[in-house]
């Protein structure tokens, strides 16, 4: 590699991209080298490629994983230089044998959406939240990671694809197919990783994309004129089934341990038409995050085992 | 950026330190390594615009917007401060096409390049086979692999349109200046002012200009408006907007009539005819600005001769070793302080633990740690414009216009301390 770094063992592997395991010389931090299959690219870099490098110089805050440095060796291939991150969310709610207290999740929340706010004030939006893309530093800091997906928000009339974040983690409007779409989609996404890490099994899993309309209407409504305004000229809104929304005491039923700002909260991020959804700093003002009890000390957080 | 051998002393590795902004001293330096001499000047110059025209045509074909034009213009004057003009000078509109593809993808328009490329043959009039075309589609990515080592793979960018449109709209700039203004950051793209300037002071620039050009045609109807660029937190000194503003009208001398300006004079039903707009307008700008013309302040000049930053790119530097892309000045020097204690550790595991990487640097013959070439004395006469990003102490601008908004909620934003490194 180079006299900088060291690379040890393979930790996992991305879709345009192996994360190796290594280690700063100079200081002995631990680091992950995510190298970029620069090969097998048809038209140069990728564009996945550059929005990682270009969103990660540019955003830098503890709740986001950084980029300390980028590598290009003797068979040019590039490598990015991120602080190493042994753990993800994902792998926490599903390791069972770990007790998640609501304290907990509180935490998880509040580092989740004090990145996100830091992306969203900086005019960038993820689209591709989800547990596996929240990493967990050795201190039980959340970072999110992965940006290969993300963009800045552009003007108002640019239209961005609808096909972006991982299917169970879409909202309404992208499932719609909508062209236009705003940071809401990524809190609906933190609303969705808040019920899993509630229910510690995935919220809305759909089969397939009409599957996942389906599946997300029965459990929060089919959205209509009226709660969603020029809904029904979005492209791919027909044929739908009316399901009614969920009643406050079916909403208690399905998150036993919520308390009610919990609840409200989550609401608010998951309101169906995104222009009533709650935006970073209405999520971070919430009565939740004041109310006992305090979220755990990040270090303090259930770890991996 | 600078380019240095690694830490061993050898010629392992190579560090490249991203400098995205220059200053005008060093801009000279560079072209004048490039160039050569006047005649290769003149041929840069009239390629150039050449380029320009075609790709501000060739935009409008693949229907993109013109703010792509502020990277692609930027990339393609910059390949040529690094790059010798004798061996590259007739590869100019390879250079352009490949400056506006990287350009797309930045601004996160994707398109095929064999799109771009067989638009831009129609677009010349040139006839070419599939094969020819796919020929120069592989020349065109290695050229590309290029651009990206030159800009050591540095991908921020803060687009200039958009902070004029949040000035205009916080200064209240009547509409029909803020259409001069946006016309005429296209022709703001064409300069070396974006290869000087960080986004949110070009902004500031056209916004001045504009308004100085409008007032200037416009006596009646003068918008006497105080753009106080404090209050957006651009802090430039007067001389160096004044300057800028200078350097800027200096482009319509002799650009005039292909400008985006003339285009907007017209459709504002202003005067058009050069005579007038360069000999009244411009030039009584110009005289108005009290513009200072010493060369920043009593600073020795500084000798660029001596960094390889400032030397032609050899792209052969990583052939033997790799190139380590830098961001930030700080975190490197802070890295650099720490070679010392780790070569005592180093040697206390080496005693007990063979070498685990081939690669590692060989602490025995340790020598001070060379820092990149140009990174510790690189007290430019102005602070800002020419470093790097991280060592800018003027915020980039996403974060700066947001009035000052501070949620209460964050105490500890500030970053960490990094982890110790016993830790
Ligand atoms: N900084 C890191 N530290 C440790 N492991 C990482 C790090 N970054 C990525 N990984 C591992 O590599 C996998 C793929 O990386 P990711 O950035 O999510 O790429 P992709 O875009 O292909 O999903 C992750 O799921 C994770 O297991
Ligand atoms: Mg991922």
């Amino acid at each position: 590699m180079s006299t900088a770094y060291t690379k040890e063992k393979k930790v996992g592997e991305g879709t345009y991209a192996v994360v190796y395991l290594g280690k700063q010389i100079a200081t002995g931090r631990d680091i992950a080298i995510k190298e970029i299959k620069t090969g097998t690219f048809k038209d140069g870099l990728d564009m996945s490629a550059i929005r990682e490098m270009k969103y990660l110089q540019e955003l830098k805050h503890q709740n986001i994983i950084e980029l300390v440095d980028v590598f290009a060796d003797k068979e040019k291939n590039l490598n990015l230089i991120l602080e190493f991150l042994p753990s993800d969310l994902e792998m926490i709610i599903n390791d069972k044998k770990l007790m998640i207290v609501p304290a907990d999740i509180k935490s998880w929340m509040l580092m989740t959406l004090r990145g996100l706010h830091h992306c969203h004030r900086n005019g960038i939006l993820h689209r591709d939240l989800k547990p596996n893309n929240l990493l967990i530093s050795p201190e039980g800091c959340v970072k999110i990671a992965d940006f290969g997906l993300a963009r800045s928000l552009g003007m108002p009339n640019e239209k961005l694809t609808s096909n972006v974040v991982t299917r169970w983690y879409r909202g309404p409007e992208l499932l719609f197919g909508a062209q236009h779409y705003s940071p809401a989609v990524d809190i609906w996404a933190v609303g969705i990783i808040f019920a899993e890490l509630m229910l510690r099994t995935p919220y809305l899993p759909g089969k397939d994309d009409a599957d996942q309309l389906v599946v997300t209407f029965q459990a929060l409504g089919t959205p209509t004129e009226e709660n969603w305004p020029g809904v029904s000229h979005l492209p791919n809104y027909n044929n739908l089934t009316v399901y009614p929304e969920p009643s406050r005491q079916e909403l208690r039923n399905r998150f036993p341990a919520a308390t009610e700002s919990a609840l409200d909260l989550m609401c608010g991020m998951l309101a169906l038409n995104p222009n009533n959804r709650l935006n970073t700093e209405a999520c971070l003002l919430h009565g939740y995050f004041t109310e006992s009890p305090e979220p755990t000390e990040p270090e303090h957080l259930p770890k991996k085992s | 950026m600078s380019l240095s051998p690694d830490a061993s002393g050898d010629f392992v590795g190579v560090i490249q330190l991203s400098k995205p902004y220059l200053s005008k001293e060093e801009i000279t330096h560079l072209f004048k390594n490039s160039l050569m001499d006047d005649s290769l000047a003149r041929a840069y110059k009239v390629k150039k615009r050449e380029v320009f025209q075609f790709l501000c045509k060739l935009i409008k074909v693949l229907q993109f917007p013109t703010k792509i034009l502020q990277g692609c213009f930027y990339y393609y004057q910059r390949f040529y401060m690094f790059n010798s003009f004798a061996k590259y000078g007739n590869a100019h509109y390879d250079v352009g096409i490949t400056a506006l593809f990287i350009s797309l993808k930045q601004n996160d328009y994707i398109k095929k390049l064999s799109l771009v490329i067989s638009e831009a043959y129609k677009l010349r009039g040139i006839a070419a086979t599939p094969q020819e075309q796919d020929e120069h589609r592989k020349r065109l990515l290695s050229m590309e692999k290029k651009f990206m080592e030159l800009e050591a793979f540095d991908f921020r960018y803060f687009l200039i349109e958009e902070l004029l449109i949040k000035y205009a709209k916080y200064f209240r700039v009547p509409r029909e200046v803020c259409f001069l203004s946006w016309s005429m950051l296209n022709d703001l793209y064409a300069t070396e002012l974006p290869l000087q300037w960080p986004s949110n002071f070009n902004a500031i620039v056209v916004l001045r200009t504009s308004l100085l050009v409008w007032n200037e045609l416009n006596l009646e109807r003068k918008v006497e408006r105080l753009l106080n660029e404090r209050e957006v937190a651009v802090h430039a000194r007067k001389d160096e907007v004044n300057n800028a503003v200078n350097e800027f009208l200096e482009y319509y001398l002799d650009s005039y009539e292909t400008s985006f300006m003339r285009d907007a004079l017209e459709q504002l039903k202003l005067r058009t005819d050069s005579k007038h707009i360069i000999n009244d307008v411009i030039l009584n700008i110009k005289i108005g600005l009290h513009q200072d013309d010493r060369p920043n302040g009593s600073q020795t000049p500084r000798n660029l001769d001596e960094d390889l930053f400032f030397k032609l790119r050899d792209y052969d530097v990583g052939k033997t070793g790799s190139v380590r892309f830098l961001y930030s000045k700080k975190k490197y020097l802070d890295e650099v302080s720490q070679y010392a204690s780790e070569k005592e550790r180093y040697s206390q595991q080496k005693a007990a633990a063979p070498r685990q990487a081939p690669t590692q640097p060989a602490w025995k013959n340790y020598r001070a740690p060379p820092p990149a070439h140009g990174v510790p004395n690189n007290h430019s006469p102005r602070p800002h414009p020419n470093s790097s990003y991280q060592s800018n102490n003027r915020a980039a601008p996403r974060k700066t216009f947001k009035k000052n908004y501070q949620p209460s909620y964050n105490p500890n934003r500030k970053h960490k301390p990094e982890r110790p490194f016993d830790k």
